[in-house]
């Protein structure tokens, strides 16, 4: 049986690297190339070593597949490509193909200029690494090459994020990256057809995890910021440009309004003008309440939140700042920390990861005093904030996404083996599928069905099903269908055996056994006849048995006895070749008889 | 699935009436909660095919850290730690604190199931043994310590397991107008057990090392066709040390009459409330839960009426409802969801209701 083989890449028990290597049908796809934000030596790229243990990699990854901007799905890709040296296929979607350089030179600009690191892809690697990038669009087919095919499924999550299914062959794979089974304020959940693949892989992080509400998170947010604004104090949030800060944006907007609040909001307006082009370029993959607002105004043309002027740090009174970039590293959101972080009144909060090294990993440490390279020391009295806006799926959207795409089998990535045994027995339980749960740098085999679609002749189906009409309704019954399989140029058909010997150009020829019996049974031919006649109309019920002219007849298989009275009687059976199960069963039954 | 619009308007009001909020859905209605320790808790769903699923989950650390440290934690989620079926339908559950160890009272089993719920290397809550004994699926009741009290429909005895060795370790006789009536047992202290009638809300006291009955508590006021359930604030303690000091029994009824009792002063009534705003439906669907609030607060919450918690403050006679958790059904339109357990973590408060829904919650004071 052909085989699916699954080896995730990484090292111990990361969760923090998405890197999997997929073979299916002589195809090696990788599925995503993230970086481990955690470690600063090569264990946070994956170890390539897996695929080959040297030379040129291009010949053993048919192709590889990003899932979306994050650089735990991307982030070891211009690694990849400029410095370990694969040249062969790159896909992602169109959002993603415009959005992961922005990060990923954001996060080489940290490596390098922040925490001095020299062993560091470069800015042309990052530009030369996107140059070989495939976008592809929604719902699209794509083939990678004459056997492999890709289609990109919408994830939500984040925008452009995509679950990919993959096929070669009769044998496909979905991967579904990160993604979101609920909307949320501006991208839509995912969704995919019932497209039953033959594995389904997802990250197990979200298989073990049940996520508070996004409501509840989003309340927490609006109470924090409303507590500190009412106390005076003026509020900080460090943003990416793009991700979630158009969300919170908008959910500030709304509470303002509900509120009638009047402490200013501010955006830093480096901020709005790339996120504006980015969502009028992929405005398709927001949800349907943006794209509609879209129509109407720009995306960012709020009544309460306003573009902000660094002559505004100094202002008196409460006020909200989305300012670039996310991890306070450099530019205008550290330089409103610095002034802002004295005050224990303010309140910086942090909406996503932070790198080590940088000032926003150090206040989400707890750091009360942050030294800068002027010698320039800033004591951290503000109230620091840590909340997670990704939208994830979890336990329950993966079982959703089970539901929806009907998979054969499930494996769960980069997660611990122990942690997973109960939700292999519950995906066992509920939809009765194999679940997988390979450690990292560990193969799963999977064993699939071989499936060859054919064609059959609508002359056969038809003659199937008259024959099956005539007899009583049996929904016990098997269907079966004889025919010749014709296989001509890259098409397989089904068809009766004079449509094949026209379709060969041969005639048919036509091959008839017969086998003689030996019977002791005294009296005229015909009452042995009769005998013979009754006994196999026992045995065949369902079958059409008639004597005609002193000749039993069933189907092809004729049965005629001679001889005289007092002699051994000559029973001849004869039936044709594709008669051969009912003519060697009635012989057989004749063959008893005599005996 | 969230209504943007339908919903804003109770999330912007919980921003004041809430100091903390997590909501959870599930896939399968919760059943009971348990703590299993300071750090997880264990959730037994409603049954299928006549097993529960029981899962044990790591809490989320917004619930955990002391609230001076929340705003530096973001995981607000609930993680799997473990999982497992139970043998049959689960009639109740509690778990030996601090030995992973859990026991279930199951329909048509005379005993109990005795579950491991694995710490390291194993994902498996799986089932160790049964303790047989001749009581069918028996009402239980743990004194945190080493004892757990059994009683089932026969209602002849109740039966004491050293819950260290598993074995019987002794029986109370229960008084002949008992033998009649549904009881249900609770630990009061670490030695005295309250057998709580359920048809009139009286609660005789037994000392489980004599056997013998030591005070009988009536609810203030007996109602015709309604059911009573007990709780007791020894239970609510964390420490078995301030357990002692702590002699309030709590009765409630399906009507959602609420007494207060001092089990000191087993003839005054310290505080009742004649729950008049509460729709009695729990007499088709659920027994309705009391608990006392672990803090010094004189406070205990009820569910299992409708889809909402109510707090009331017992401090005086006229007790008072000062606070209503109905974030489970958050439309002002009639609904016919109910809480299906409640139980109290520090100042915060788990929620369950048959709409999948778990909560987490802790109200502003």
């Amino acid at each position: 049986m052909p085989d699916i083989k699954v080896t995730p890449l990484g090292a111990g028990q990361d969760v923090g690297r998405s890197c999997i290597l997929l073979s299916l049908g002589g195809k090696n796809i990788m599925l995503d190339c993230g970086m481990h934000m955690g470690f600063n030596d090569e264990r946070r790229f994956p170890d390539f070593t897996y695929i080959a243990p040297e030379g040129p990699l291009t010949s053993y990854v048919d192709c590889v597949i990003i899932s979306h901007f994050h650089l735990d799905h991307c982030g070891a890709l211009p690694y990849f490509t400029e410095v370990v040296g694969y040249s062969g296929p790159i896909y992602m979607t169109h959002p993603t193909k415009a959005i992961a350089p922005i990060l990923l030179e954001d996060m080489r600009k940290v490596a390098v200029e922040k925490k001095g690191e020299s062993n560091f892809f470069t800015s042309q690697n990052v530009k030369d690494c996107m140059k070989k990038v495939t976008a592809v669009t929604l719902h699209q087919s794509v083939m990678v090459d004459s056997e492999l095919e890709i289609k990109a499924y919408y994830a939500g999550h984040v925008l452009g994020a995509a679950m990919f299914w993959i096929r070669v062959g009769s044998q496909s794979v979905v991967y579904t990256g990160d993604y979101n089974m609920t909307p949320d304020r501006h991208l839509g959940a995912a969704w995919i057809d019932k497209c039953r693949p033959d594995l389904l892989i997802s990250e197990s992080t979200y298989a073990t995890t049940i996520r508070d509400s996004k409501r509840c998170r989003e309340r927490d947010f609006l109470k924090k910021v409303h507590e500190c604004i009412d106390r005076g104090g003026k509020v900080l949030i460090p943003v990416f440009a793009l991700g979630r800060a158009q969300e919170l944006c908008i959910l500030l907007e709304t509470y303002w309004e509900r509120m009638n609040l009047k402490v200013p909001v501010y955006f830093a307006v480096g901020l709005t003008e790339k996120a504006n082009n980015y969502y009028k370029m992929f405005i398709t993959w927001t949800n349907q309440k943006i794209r509609k607002t879209f129509v109407q105004r720009n995306m960012f043309d709020f009544k309460h939140i306003k573009p902000f002027d660094k002559a505004y740090i100094d202002n008196p009174g409460a006020m909200v700042v989305f300012a670039t970039p996310g991890m306070l590293h450099a530019g205008l959101s550290l330089q409103i920390f610095k002034k802002w972080a004295p005050n224990e009144n303010n309140m910086v909060i942090m909406p996503g990861f932070c790198v080590v090294g940088t000032v926003g990993h150090k206040v989400l440490n707890g750091a009360k005093k942050i030294e800068f390279e002027n010698r320039q020391v800033v004591e951290v009295k503000m109230s620091v904030q840590y909340m997670s806006f990704s939208a994830h799926a979890d336990a329950k959207g993966i079982m959703q996404l089970i539901q929806y795409c009907e998979p054969k089998n499930v494996m769960l990535v980069h997660g611990e083996a122990a942690k997973m045994e109960f939700l292999k027995e519950k995906i066992k339980k509920e939809f009765s599928l194999d679940c997988y749960t390979p450690a990292n740098g560990e193969t799963s085999i999977i064993n699939t069905s071989l499936c060859i679609p054919i064609d059959v002749s609508l002359r056969l189906l038809k003659a199937e099903s008259m024959k099956h009409n005539a007899l009583p309704p049996d929904p016990k019954r098997s269907r079966v269908m004889h025919g010749v399989l014709v296989m001509k140029d890259s098409s397989t058909c089904l068809m009766d055996v004079d449509e094949a010997c026209r379709e060969a150009g041969i005639n048919r020829h036509f091959v008839r056994f017969t086998s003689t019996l030996r019977m002791e049974d005294p009296g005229p031919s015909s009452k042995t006849a009769e005998k013979l006649l009754q006994l196999i109309k026992a045995r065949l019920k369902d079958w059409h048995v008639q004597l005609t002219d002193g000749s039993i007849s069933v189907e092809s298989v004729l049965v005629k006895v001679e001889g005289n009275e007092d002699e051994q009687k000559s029973v001849y059976v004869s039936w044709d070749n594709q008669d051969e199960e009912l003519g060697s069963y009635i012989l057989g039954l004749l063959q008893t008889m005599g005996q | 699935m969230d209504s943007w619009s339908d919903d804003d308007d109770w999330f912007y009001e919980s921003i004041k009436r809430y100091d903390l909020l997590l909501m959870f859905d599930f896939s399968s209605p919760v059943k009971f909660i348990e703590f299993n320790d300071l750090d997880s808790v264990c959730l037994i769903f409603e049954e299928e095919n006549c097993r529960n699923e029981m899962s044990c989950f790591s809490l989320p650390k917004k619930l955990t850290v002391l609230r001076e440290h929340e705003g530096l934690e973001k995981d607000s989620d609930f993680r799997l730690l473990s999982g497992g079926f139970s043998q049959k339908s689960v009639i109740q559950v509690k778990i030996l604190k601090g030995t992973n160890t859990m026991l279930a009272s199951e329909k048509d089993l005379c005993g109990l199931s005795v579950y491991k719920i694995p710490s390291e290397n194993s994902g498996i809550i799986h089932h160790t043994n049964t303790i047989h004994s001749e009581l069918l699926s028996p009402k239980l009741a743990h004194n945190k310590l080493d004892s757990l009290a059994m009683v089932d429909t026969n209602k002849k005895n109740v039966v004491l397991l050293d819950t260290k060795e598993f074995v019987v370790k002794g029986k109370i006789k229960t008084e002949e107008n008992e033998e009649e009536s549904v009881i249900i047992p609770e630990f009061v202290s670490p030695h005295s057990l309250g057998l709580c009638n359920t048809e009139t809300g009286s609660v005789s006291i037994y000392d489980t090392r004599s056997a013998r009955k030591c005070s009988m508590l009536h609810s203030a006021q007996p109602f015709p066709k309604t059911q009573w359930t007990l709780s007791s604030s020894f239970l609510s303690t964390s420490h078995i040390a301030d357990s002692n000091d702590e002699t309030k029994l709590g009765l409630l009824s399906t009507s959602g009459i609420i007494s207060v009792l001092d089990t000191r002063n087993p003839q005054h009534t310290l505080s009742c409330e004649k729950g008049k705003d509460i729709c009695s439906r729990s007499a088709k669907r659920n027994i309705p839960k009391i608990q006392f609030c672990p803090s010094k607060f004189p406070l205990l919450s009820i569910s299992g009426f409708n889809p909402n918690i109510y707090i009331y403050d017992f401090s005086s006679e006229n007790m008072k409802n000062i606070f209503v958790h109905d974030g489970h059904h958050r439309s002002s339109s009639t609904c016919e969801n109910i809480t299906t357990d409640h139980v109290w973590y520090k100042n915060s408060v788990m929620s369950a209701c048959d709409n999948l829904s778990v909560h987490c919650w802790e109200y502003t004071r």
